[in-house]
């Protein structure tokens, strides 16, 4: 990324606001992105991606505090605390441009880069160590009570949100570090912190609209997720994607939305079905993680959180076509990476980058009927 | 654009732009060591130097309005080491990073490493106009006065039943990371001057070329000590006047040199480009000859542990092998093993 002269914001492509934004860095997209597709519908909130992160990268001194993946219980709980509604508070009411159907709005509010207040390079706010202390307050808090039910969403809900770094493709974390110790990888996209450059300024962790950059205390520099980049380079999906149990989680590459490819399982989730959103793509960092968002929320809420395409998200979602109900058998299936996919009448299948088959999953499970002898057996 | 950002700089500062009457810092000349602590008398027989301080406004963090509004400086070179005391008012002490929150008070010297009639670029220097930086920080200062701060010290009630890796004697308490393997203490790991649990001086030597490219030195020549009292910092950084090392600015008695002061007030979450500086003023170092027949190391107070620390260690491995030699030598195995 070039500095642009004179520290001026220059103009980028942001797909998922439709338009052009400020950003201080040129456009400089990587030779391909890590991305992510979580479906909030099936996450039971048992944390064991959370653990798996956990036991393999922050189980140290200084790390007690850190969980570079967390499951929160919406919509009050978060980690830090209120992360995102203090946010939303201090960028205050955006709007969407009006119309009918779910795509092709373009943002006409201000990112936290066009918000940023004087001598600061995006709006942001500083967590207290005390607002890292309680990763599962609320934890299956819902909102209040009401008399009736309702359909298609209910009024008393809660839901999980499964959180790590969006591996931004305009990070504010590398944004606002004074002294570019944040790089973001040409080869996967993936934003990284130096651990020999990082200095403690703490200027990623008050500028990241979703907190994932972290302190440690005893090294006195700041940590964030790495989108495991180990596993990665050997075309392995991260820890937390891996460890699912209830395979909510898909892990690809995806492409801009002009060059789709429909045999890619993320392009094919995001840009051709549409059922899988960023969170909160106002923002303007265009994060990298996507949901499908959960069908039973008042719309109003996951509008907020997940933008204009709520409504088609969960249309399509409900009544999928063989492709994407195909699509949905792959998730969790095998910790490689599946770069292509297939549907036939029988099977979903997976690729690798070279196109051998790495996973084949039949659309309907045989029914199998037990013998008396099993019966009451559990 | 670097005459953009000076005239910036320039005209952010809240005091007249510095013109050649302005009186230059004296470094004294003495004959004694020079004192690494700054309640020692002998500081007060230099001449003081008020400097007043503007806030940093031409890159981003900026400081957007004004804080700590001047620093008090006195300087002392014996021909061999120079030190320099630098005070200020400062009512909060802040000398912790154990909280997200947590800031520290600190101060920098800034000084040419190129003898040029023009300066660098007050702002952290210039492509190939390095500026040399000797940064003494708060924290580093009460690790080495007590010991190195460590995350209980900040959460008296934390508990963790396990950490893998670690060399934990005992459950009751947490143990210190140093026993914990560098491996995963992971800015430690890198080699981080930071995160480095075995801190041996407050100072850090380091070089930059322009914001942003800040960089510490691998040859680090700079010590120093900090006291704070109701009112404020006093803080002396000492270095040798000359030195081997390409990135330090290199001094000498009867010389000029351009030189520049920052400054950070902790409580305010001040940090990197969010602080207080001077304008260049200009160090005159008075000459009277080095003191004879001492050594370099031994010409200011307390350099001796920092500098002699790895020649002791030379010396005691040169022994110990020496003495397993004449084991080995005078052992009957040895020379059953020859006979044979």
């Amino acid at each position: 990324m070039e500095i642009p002269e004179g520290e001026k914001m220059t103009r980028v492509n942001n797909w998922q606001l439709r338009r052009e934004m400020d950003y201080p860095y040129k456009e400089s997209r990587p030779d391909r992105q890590f991305a992510a597709v979580f479906n909030i519908n099936r996450c039971i909130g048992c944390q064991t991606c959370t653990m798996a992160c956990k036991s393999t990268w922050t189980f140290n001194k200084g790390q007690e505090h850190m969980w570079w993946n967390n499951v929160e219980t919406k919509p009050f709980g978060g980690y830090p605390q209120h992360w995102d509604v203090k946010l939303l508070e201090k960028l205050g009411p955006q709007k969407w441009e009006k119309g009918e159907g779910d795509s092709g709005k373009t943002y006409q509010g201000k990112t936290i880069f066009e918000a940023a207040p004087k001598g600061e390079v995006a709006l942001g706010y500083l967590p207290e160590d005390k607002e890292w202390r309680f990763p599962n307050i609320y934890e299956d808090t819902s909102t209040p009570w009401k008399d009736k039910a309702t359909l298609p969403s209910h009024d008393t809900f809660f839901f999980y949100l499964q959180r790590i770094c969006n591996h931004c493709t305009y990070p504010a974390c590398a944004a606002a570090c004074p002294r570019k110790a944040i790089y973001k990888r040409k080869e996967d996209g993936i934003v990284l912190i130096d651990q020999e450059r990082c200095r403690g300024y703490r200027k990623c962790v008050e500028q990241c609209p979703y907190k994932k950059p972290m302190y440690n205390p005893q090294t006195r520099i700041s940590e964030k997720c790495i989108a495991c980049y180990p596993r990665v380079e050997q075309d392995t999906v991260t820890r937390c994607i891996a460890a699912c149990v209830g395979k909510i989680r898909l892990q690809g590459w995806i492409n801009l939305p002009e060059k789709i490819e429909a045999d890619n399982p993320m392009d094919y989730l995001v840009h051709v079905a549409k059922v899988a959103l960023p969170s909160y793509p106002q923002f303007g960092t265009e994060p990298n993680v996507f949901y499908i968002p959960p069908r039973w929320v008042p719309r109003g809420y996951l509008k907020q959180l997940f933008g204009p395409g709520v409504e088609n998200a969960i249309e399509r979602y409900s009544d999928p076509d063989p492709d994407l109900l195909g699509l949905l058998q792959l998730f969790g299936t095998t910790q490689q990476i599946i770069e292509k996919f297939r549907v036939t009448e029988k099977d979903a299948i997976g690729y690798d980058a070279h196109k051998r088959e790495i996973i084949r999953v039949p659309l309907e499970d045989p029914i199998v009927i037990r013998p008396p002898i099993y019966h009451n057996i559990t | 654009m670097t005459a953009l950002l000076m005239a910036s700089v320039l005209t952010s500062l809240n005091v007249n732009a510095q013109t050649s009457l302005d009186p230059p810092l004296e470094s004294k000349a003495i004959t004694e060591r020079i004192p690494l602590d700054p309640d020692i008398d002998l500081w007060q027989t230099a001449t003081p130097l008020q400097v007043p301080l503007a806030w940093q406004n031409t890159t981003k963090p900026m400081l957007l309005g004004p804080s700590i509004s001047d620093l008090t400086l006195r300087s002392m070179n014996n021909g061999t080491w120079i030190g320099f005391l630098i005070e200020w008012k400062d009512p909060t002490r802040d000398s912790t990073v154990l909280h997200t929150e947590d800031f520290r008070d600190s101060v920098a010297i800034a000084m040419p490493v190129l003898d040029e009639p023009q300066p660098p670029f007050l702002g952290m220097g210039e492509s190939d106009k390095p500026v040399n930086i000797l940064h003494w920080r708060s924290d580093w200062q009460q690790d080495i006065d007590s010991r190195l701060q460590e995350l209980e010290d900040a959460n008296p009630n934390l508990w963790v039943s396990y950490y893998p890796f670690a060399d934990t004697a005992s459950l009751e308490s947490i143990p210190p990371v140093a026993n914990f393997s560098q491996a995963f203490v992971t800015g430690w790991a890198a080699n981080n001057p930071l995160s480095n649990p075995f801190k041996e001086t407050p100072v850090e030597d380091l070089v930059a070329e322009g914001f942003g490219t800040l960089t510490t030195q691998k040859s680090q020549d700079v010590i120093g000590r900090g006291t704070w009292d109701e009112e404020g910092w006093n803080v002396v950084i000492a270095r040798p006047l000359a030195t081997s090392d390409p990135s330090d600015a290199q001094l000498q008695p009867g010389g000029l040199k351009k030189i520049s002061f920052a400054v950070w007030e902790g409580s305010a979450n001040e940090v990197d480009g969010k602080k207080s500086f001077s304008n260049w003023h200009t160090l005159s170092v008075a000459g009277r000859g080095a003191i004879d027949g001492e050594s370099a190391a031994q010409m200011v107070e307390g350099a001796d542990g920092v500098f002699l620390f790895w020649r002791e260690i030379v010396i005691g491995v040169v022994f110990l092998f020496s003495i397993a030699v004449l084991i080995i030598a005078v052992s009957p195995k040895f020379y059953r093993r020859a006979k044979a």
